[in-house]
């Protein structure tokens, strides 16, 4: 082992280096086996107890839905194999098109808005310093801390045709007085929009702490080279907030797609069949029709939607080096 | 300075992708082979061809559960007739578990099927609750108790059939018998009494044409007629049923509902009752808000003044007496023709069966028979439970409670509960509630609404 020299940091006074070096004295790290540079086993004992907690309650439930996917079963009689029957029957079901549809509304709503608003708000807020900026983020943040069955009751009573969103409606002069739940066109928009409320706070947070760590100097930088707000935004601004746009895109997508309590509690998939979504048909399919296999079915349908969905964010968005 | 080892830029995934996709692939493969052996659920366990009963309760100490959704006066009434039943037989003990409907629904194939299942279950006819169970060898059936105790004879054949399946589960109303109800329940027309007497409408209604009348006079007075809450999707479809218990014929209706080879519901009668409602609901007589409303608001509206008619049952009537007092009357749904059969969506509550896992079944039938004797029908009744026992005595009523008694009993004498539509398959609720909102809506003709409620049956009954 060759002795190391010490190279003296920039703006250190020299009495501090008259102190015998410490890096001489130390004996060699042991290796238990393995080439330099592999990664060792006792890190792994280290995730150990995590891991086994997500193999027992996340991935075993997930491969055992992706074994129930191949049978007809009601859930008690002995089911029966029926290979990729499911798939099939399901993806050629209507039903499961206008969910998927559906769910597409719901990634505008619940991923596209609240992500261009957290963005805005960022970009305006980056050059300015709040007072009680603190307080704004945790009252911003705090849709995302309710339970989504809490949101949807709550909503559900605002929607109603004596609610207070027609309340505000007529304060403002627009045509108020319908049920919006009850309406065959705008219940799903709604409901959306119930999501843009939730997710809108967590954009808004990620933005403006990751706008926070974007260098001033760049921004100086753009000013002098002659850049208005928008190209500041699209050169500056966008860049720098990589890897929190891959994040939030990431959660916000996903919430759109799996979403379940959201429409069941606000309108159970009506009117008529107006507001379906994957999440509800799986509900109906293993719960009220007494088809687990074609729910197990569904739900790995959507899962892979869902991981495609996400790898290409990731690809596109993420951070590359 | 140390030397800080930097970690690669990639990660280096476990497997190579070739090599995850190869295995997958496998698994697949041999999955038959594996899995043929190794199918979810349990076939039927042998039915023990009927051992002897018997209907004396042996003298050892005994422990029955009995696992219900009954709540409020309900299971009030049901708590009571346990406390009875223990005083009159000190060596038993009854345990009763209540679980909410909505939440009793989703547990019942799990503990119904697990080896500390209830001995007494209350299991909802047709095929959400019943049919599973019944395929899955899970319910005892009742038939040797039913003669022993004399089952046949205290209630209507019609009652009774409610809870007869056949042991495959595809279709019932025939075969064996699998429960045994508490009482009944039926759908009617409550109405504001205050509102209509402004108007000059009288009660009971003659005929439809006398009802339609007297909506668009409401309607004509710039009121709402018919309030209603439909956002939950199955209040609906109980107008629904209620006109079509009217227009078609009572058998042809249980056959359809039953699963009978070659019924259907595209019958003239079921088309034109389809027809009324639509009507009813491009005139305006329903609450406009009807399918972003919920049930209990709508109830809540009604009290208050909207509405002059509510369509429901009497599993809603505690709760208008409570907050309307005098003010509400009941009067059933009218004939088409005057002076025809009391015809009426209805149905006994949901039965009690035997766990055919169960230890003490004989204990447990004779629980059962107790439950349903003339003896506590006084019980039952201040719980709510219509009577099913023909002259079973009642208790001291509200007028609005002797309104639906009046009304319930010439049902009963005229053989006329036409069960509910949604019982017909599995999937029908799925099928029928959301058209009932789609026809209230306006965005669907009762010619599509029937044909897709007789396709569901058809794709299940064939």
């Amino acid at each position: 082992m060759t002795a190391e020299s010490v190279t003296v940091p920039p703006g250190l006074t020299p009495a501090a280096t008259s102190q015998p070096g410490p890096r001489a004295a130390q004996p060699a790290a042991r290796r238990s086996s393995g080439a330099p540079g592999e990664p060792r086993l006792v890190p792994y004992l280290y995730i150990a107890p995590a891991f086994l907690l997500f193999l027992a309650f996340v991935l075993a439930p997930l491969l055992h839905t992706v074994w129930l996917s191949f049978f007809s079963w009601d859930g008690i009689s002995l089911g029966e194999w029926v290979g990729l029957g499911n798939y099939s029957t399901e993806l050629a079901d209507p039903a499961l098109r206008t969910a998927l549809t559906h769910s597409l509304v719901f990634v505008i709503t619940f991923c596209v808005l609240p992500v261009a608003v957290g963005l805005i708000v960022a970009t305006i807020l980056s050059r300015q310093q709040l007072r009680g900026l603190a307080a704004f983020r945790t009252i911003l943040f705090l849709p995302q801390v309710m339970a989504m069955v809490v949101v949807g009751v709550a909503w559900r009573w605002m929607y109603a045709d004596t609610g207070t969103v027609n309340q505000l409606l007529q304060l403002v002069g627009l045509p108020a007085g319908e049920a919006w739940l009850g309406s065959f066109t705008w219940a799903l928009p709604f409901i959306g929009l119930v999501g843009t409320w939730v997710m809108t706070g967590l954009c808004m947070v990620l933005f403006l702490a990751g706008v926070g760590n974007i260098d001033v100097e760049l921004y100086d930088a753009a000013r002098v080279d002659g850049a208005g707000a928008v190209r500041e935004f699209f050169a500056v601004t966008l860049p720098g907030l990589r890897q929190e746009l891959s994040v939030a895109l990431t959660i916000t997508v996903i919430a759109a797609l799996r979403s379940f309590d959201l429409v069941y509690v606000t309108t159970g998939g009506g009117p008529g069949t107006a507001t379906i979504v994957p999440g509800t048909e799986i509900y109906r399919l293993a719960f009220r029709d007494g088809q687990v296999g074609a729910a197990c079915a569904v739900a790995v349908l959507l899962t892979v939607v869902i991981f495609a969905v996400v790898a290409v964010i990731t690809r596109i968005v993420g951070e590359e080096s | 300075m140390p030397v800080f080892r930097t970690h690669p830029t990639r990660p280096l995934p476990l497997t190579t992708p070739r090599r995850r996709a190869c295995a997958v692939a496998g698994t697949m493969l041999a999955a038959p082979a594996v899995t043929s052996a190794c199918a979810p659920g349990a076939a039927a366990p042998q039915q023990a061809t009927s051992s002897a009963i018997s209907t004396s309760v042996p003298t050892d100490k005994v422990s029955l559960t009995i696992a219900h959704f009954e709540s409020g006066g309900g299971g009030t009434a049901i708590d009571k007739l346990i406390s009875a039943y223990e005083q009159k037989h000190p060596n038993v003990t009854i345990k009763a578990a209540y679980t909410s409907f909505n939440d009793y629904g989703k547990s019942i194939k799990l503990s119904m099927s697990s080896d500390s299942a209830p001995d007494i279950a209350e299991v909802g006819q047709a095929y959400t609750m019943q049919g599973p169970l019944v395929k899955a060898g899970l319910l005892r059936p009742l038939d040797a108790y039913a003669k022993a105790y004399g089952w046949d004879t205290r209630f209507q054949t019609g009652l009774l059939n409610q809870s007869r399946f056949q042991p495959d589960g595809k279709s019932f109303g025939a075969g064996n018998l699998y429960g045994l109800a508490l009482g009944g329940n039926m759908v009617g027309i409550y109405y504001n009494k205050k509102a209509i007497a402004q108007l000059g409408i009288t009660v009971p209604f003659k005929d439809v044409a006398d009802f339609n009348a007297a909506l668009a006079k409401v309607k004509g007075a710039g009121q709402v007629p018919i309030e209603l809450g439909n956002s939950e999707q199955w209040p609906g479809n109980h107008v629904l049923s209620s006109l079509i218990a009217q227009y078609a014929p009572l058998d042809q209706q249980v056959a359809w509902v039953y699963g009978k080879k070659g019924a259907s519901f595209a019958s003239a009668g079921v088309i034109q009752a389809t027809t009324t409602m639509s009507t009813w609901a491009r005139n305006g007589y329903f609450d406009p808000a009807a399918n972003g409303t919920s049930n209990d608001d709508a109830v809540a509206r009604f009290a208050k003044g909207t509405g002059a008619f509510f369509i429901s049952g009497n599993w809603t009537l505690a709760s208008i007496e409570e907050k309307m007092g005098k003010n509400a009357g009941f009067t059933p749904v009218p004939p088409v023709t005057a002076g025809a059969p009391a015809r009426a969506t209805g149905a006994t509550t949901s039965p009690f069966g035997i766990s055919s896992k169960s230890k003490h079944a004989d204990v447990a039938a004779n629980f059962i028979d107790f439950m349903t004797r003339p003896e506590a029908a006084q019980t039952l009744s201040a719980g709510g439970y219509a009577p099913v026992a023909p002259g079973a005595a009642t208790a001291a009523a509200s007028p609005l409670q002797q309104d639906f008694n009046a009304a319930w009993s010439k049902v009963l004498t005229d053989d006329g509960l036409c069960l509910y539509l949604d019982w017909a398959t599995t999937s029908m609720g799925d099928t029928l509630f959301p058209g009932v909102q789609e026809l209230l809506g306006d965005k669907t003709t009762p010619d599509k609404l029937v044909t897709a409620v007789q396709a569901d049956w058809v794709k299940a009954h064939g």
